[in-house]
């Protein structure tokens, strides 16, 4: 199966601290790649890499092939690698309708990206939100639109920084339910997630984090036994 | 921003039917430029949260121009209008590259500097920029009042048109998401610079244009044109006509430069009273004029399905 | 160096953008002036042109708040501010009032050094140029050898910080406002009298103030400091060497140049 995401020796330092120490890991075309780790692990420093918005000091990053670090986040943006961000970025001023518009806008024209936005709201359940404004959402609602803002412009690779954050058990159900449904579809995705168990049941390989570089790879059940994931989780939640 | 608050600008034509007109027609001639400046500040201000502290100099250069034009080479009035937006579209190019690349503290600082840049240069220059004193003898749009009025009128209508449009366009939306969070622009495939220089040139464009038919119909421009009065007033006048309504700044300026005559005040009590509302309007809680649509119409949503 | 007052007032406004110092400046200028003409004594004038032009600052401070309104109402607020100062002066005093300068025993040209160097020195510039210099000590030694300065620079790098240690953010930024306002009304005490006053005159200092904010660097004083004295230099190169006219555009060419290649300033750090 190719790499659709291919990430190696990505080091990386902020103000004399070495956030990332040489980062490998790889994404398989079509697969769900969970990322774990403790509080201050880089994951999230590694998705800004990743999507463009921080520039690696060294290492690179290869998407479909192609060389991907020192490219605007736009660019990368329209390769086709989509994000969410932990804390939510939604628009406030503009309607639930109107946030997915902005980013139909960056692929489609006019009537086909008016279109494209309205099939993914009836996909994401939010047709009869269309003209709400985010204030007036949930939390759970509101993490389902930047989620179907990054996918409306039909992304090759979906990078999702704690998509369930804040949400309640129900809530994280229908975000997760959504997530399936692209999956199912074919979408490769990249999650940072904290509920761990959660993740673990679905997704097809987990990538652990700890101090900037990358402690073990491969698949739920094995990692979970990995004696230095037990260790790192010590004194927090065993995965 | 609904269509509907266009609107109230199709009552103006019917103006020149009343006994005061001729007494007013240049006021409501400046009154109207003033409007299409303001609102062309708003596309670039109300959108993206970019406060081009010197919009006067786009109108000042526009006004230039055609002055320039018609006097010294005895261009026609569709020839000036012309060149005045090419003019402006290059200067917006040249000004909005650079400058709209950093943030916006700093390029509201480096706007400000635009109109003293124009002044200096009218100094600077006295015999080709008439100094002081200004241009004189440009080719007049009519000579009477009443077709100026309309002439200026259909102008007006026409701008706000179309920069109405453009806000509630696509792009408009995608300049909106800027003033808010420039990153999840980025993040979403779009090239921030890009639209905002656009939403610039625009911006510079129309206010060019005024510009240019100011001059063209009062046949003479003067280094006043660029006053940081002008420049302020316009910011004043566009916060106090709710930001990124096209429509609001508009009347706000076209009502702010009735005051005068409609008070019996001059000029400068005018600017007075103006800022003095705008501040305690600030200060206040957001309730300009259309906020107060706005939130009305929120509030009548927020009711969803009551079947 | 007449520059190297004009920074100072920008400074304080690290935390929040005050677009009305032009218009206090030029209020205070005027209002010096009314106060000579109506004779109630030189320092009287000055002291009493300078503290309104503080308490105005302290007033506009007060209302414009970026934190409790948002930075963007700030700005506009104090825009309109600006407005309206320059409208009452305006109203007061008539549009283009080219009036003349306070003549006043400070006027004419300092002998000594004239016939020491053979260049005729201003007593005025002399004043502005000691007292500019003596409030730039001032301002550092406050800056970095007291409490009070302490706490400004630790809100300066981060706010949330310097409150857990019990810098009072409120109380600091009152004091700003007041610090940048004198510093405001003493630039336009020391400067105006040399030329005429106009209701534009504020501008022009505002935008060589921020010139040289924005070449050394937002919130750092010593940055603006070099780049004050490094503007000026290379204005009045400018100024002697290739003509006078050229010389005003100098501060925002550097502030453009420092744009492009360097846009936090020299020592600045934009939030």
């Amino acid at each position: 199966m190719p790499s659709i995401l291919e990430v190696r020796e990505v080091k990386k330092k902020f103000n004399g601290l070495m956030v990332l120490k040489g980062v490998t890991m790889s994404v398989e075309a079509g697969k769900i790649v969970g990322l774990i780790g403790p509080n201050g692990a880089g994951k999230t420093t590694l998705f800004n890499v990743i999507s463009g918005f921080v520039r690696p000091d060294s290492g690179s990053v290869v998407f479909s092939g192609r060389e991907i670090v020192g490219l605007a986040p736009e660019e990368i943006s329209r390769l086709g690698v989509r994000r969410t961000f932990q804390l939510l970025k939604l628009w406030e001023k503009l309607t639930v309708e109107q946030n997915i518009l902005v980013s139909a806008l960056s692929v489609y024209q006019g009537e086909s990206a008016r279109r494209e936005v309205r099939t993914t709201l009836l996909e994401f359940g939010l047709a009869g939100k269309a003209s709400l404004y985010p204030t007036q959402l949930s939390q759970g609602e509101r993490r389902l639109v930047e989620l179907a803002r990054a996918v409306v412009a039909k992304p090759v690779l979906l990078l999702l920084d704690e998509p369930l954050a804040g949400l309640s058990e129900g809530e994280a159900e229908s975000v997760f339910e959504a997530i399936r449904r692209l999956h199912v579809r074919g979408s490769t995705m990249l999650i940072v997630e904290h509920r761990v168990k959660v993740l673990m049941r679905n997704v097809d390989r987990v990538v652990v984090m700890d101090q900037g570089v990358v402690i073990a790879q491969g698949n739920p059940a094995d990692v979970v036994a990995d004696p230095k994931v037990i260790e790192v989780y010590l004194g927090g939640t065993p995965p | 921003m609904k269509w509907y608050t266009l609107f109230p600008a199709l009552t103006l034509f019917a103006l020149p039917m009343f006994p005061f007109f001729d007494i007013y027609s240049s006021t409501l001639d400046l009154a109207l430029l003033f409007g299409v400046l303001t609102a062309s500040w708003d596309v670039l201000a109300g959108f993206t949260n970019y406060f081009n502290l010197g919009q006067a100099f786009m109108f000042g250069l526009g006004a230039y121009t055609s002055a320039l034009l018609s006097v010294d080479w005895g261009a026609t009035i569709p020839e000036t209008m012309a060149a005045s937006t090419l003019v402006s579209a290059i200067m917006g190019l040249l000004i909005g590259i650079p400058s709209l690349r950093i943030k916006g503290p700093y390029f509201s600082i480096f706007t400000l500097s635009l109109p003293l840049l124009f002044e200096q240069l009218t100094f600077i220059f006295p015999n080709q920029l008439g100094g002081e004193r200004g241009i004189f003898g440009v080719h007049k749009l009519s000579h009477s009042l009443i077709g100026s009025y309309y002439a200026t009128l259909v102008f007006a209508l026409a701008s706000l048109l179309v920069l109405y449009v453009i806000g509630a366009s696509g792009t408009g939306l995608i300049l909106k998401a800027l003033g808010e969070d420039e990153d999840a622009v980025r993040a979403n495939g779009l090239n921030p610079t890009t639209y905002k220089i656009f939403g610039f040139v625009i911006s510079s464009v129309f206010a060019g244009l005024s510009g240019s038919v100011y001059a063209n119909v009062f046949g003479f421009v003067e280094p006043m044109l660029f006053s940081y009065s002008v420049s302020l007033s316009v910011v004043v006048m566009g916060v106090l006509g709710g930001l990124g309504t096209i429509a609001g700044p508009f009347y706000a300026a076209f009502l702010v430069e009735l005051l005068p005559p409609a008070l019996g005040v001059g000029q400068t009590e005018a600017t007075i009273i103006m800022t003095i509302v705008v501040m305690i309007l600030l200060i206040r809680n957001p309730s300009r004029l259309h906020r107060i649509i706005r939130t009305e119409k929120v509030k009548v949503e927020a009711h969803p399905t009551k079947r | 160096m007449m520059l190297g007052i004009g920074f100072n007032f920008m400074y304080t406004t690290s935390q929040f953008l005050n677009f009305a110092y032009g218009s206090i400046y030029t209020l205070v200028a005027y209002l010096a002036y009314y106060f000579l003409r109506i004779s109630i004594g030189v320092w009287f004038s000055y002291l009493l042109a300078m503290t309104i032009g503080v308490l105005l600052s302290i007033l506009i401070y007060h209302f414009a708040q970026p934190q409790r309104i948002g930075s963007l109402r700030s700005a506009a607020f104090t825009i309109a501010s600006a407005l309206l100062i320059e409208g009452i002066v305006e109203e007061f005093f008539g549009e283009n009032y080219y009036s003349f300068p306070l003549k006043s025993y400070l006027a004419g040209y300092n002998r000594i050094l004239y016939h020491t160097i053979g260049v005729p020195v201003q007593n005025q510039t002399l004043l502005a140029a000691s007292l500019s210099s003596a409030t730039l000590l001032g301002v550092w030694f406050l800056l970095y050898r007291t409490k009070l300065g302490y706490g400004f620079r630790a809100l300066a790098l981060d706010e949330s910080q310097a409150e857990l240690v019990g810098v009072n953010a409120k109380l600091m930024g009152f004091i700003s406002a007041a610090v940048g306002g004198s510093l405001v009304s003493e630039a336009s005490l020391l400067l105006s009298p040399s030329g005429v006053l106009y209701p534009d005159m504020g501008w022009v200092p505002l935008i060589e103030a921020f010139g040289v904010v924005i070449v050394g660097g937002l919130g750092s004083l010593r940055g603006t400091v070099i780049a004050a004295l490094g503007v000026s230099l290379v204005y009045e190169v400018v100024f002697y060497l290739v003509s006078p006219v050229y010389s005003a555009l100098v501060p925002l060419a550097l502030a453009a140049l420092t744009i492009a290649l360097r846009p936090n300033g020299l020592y600045g750090r934009l939030k």
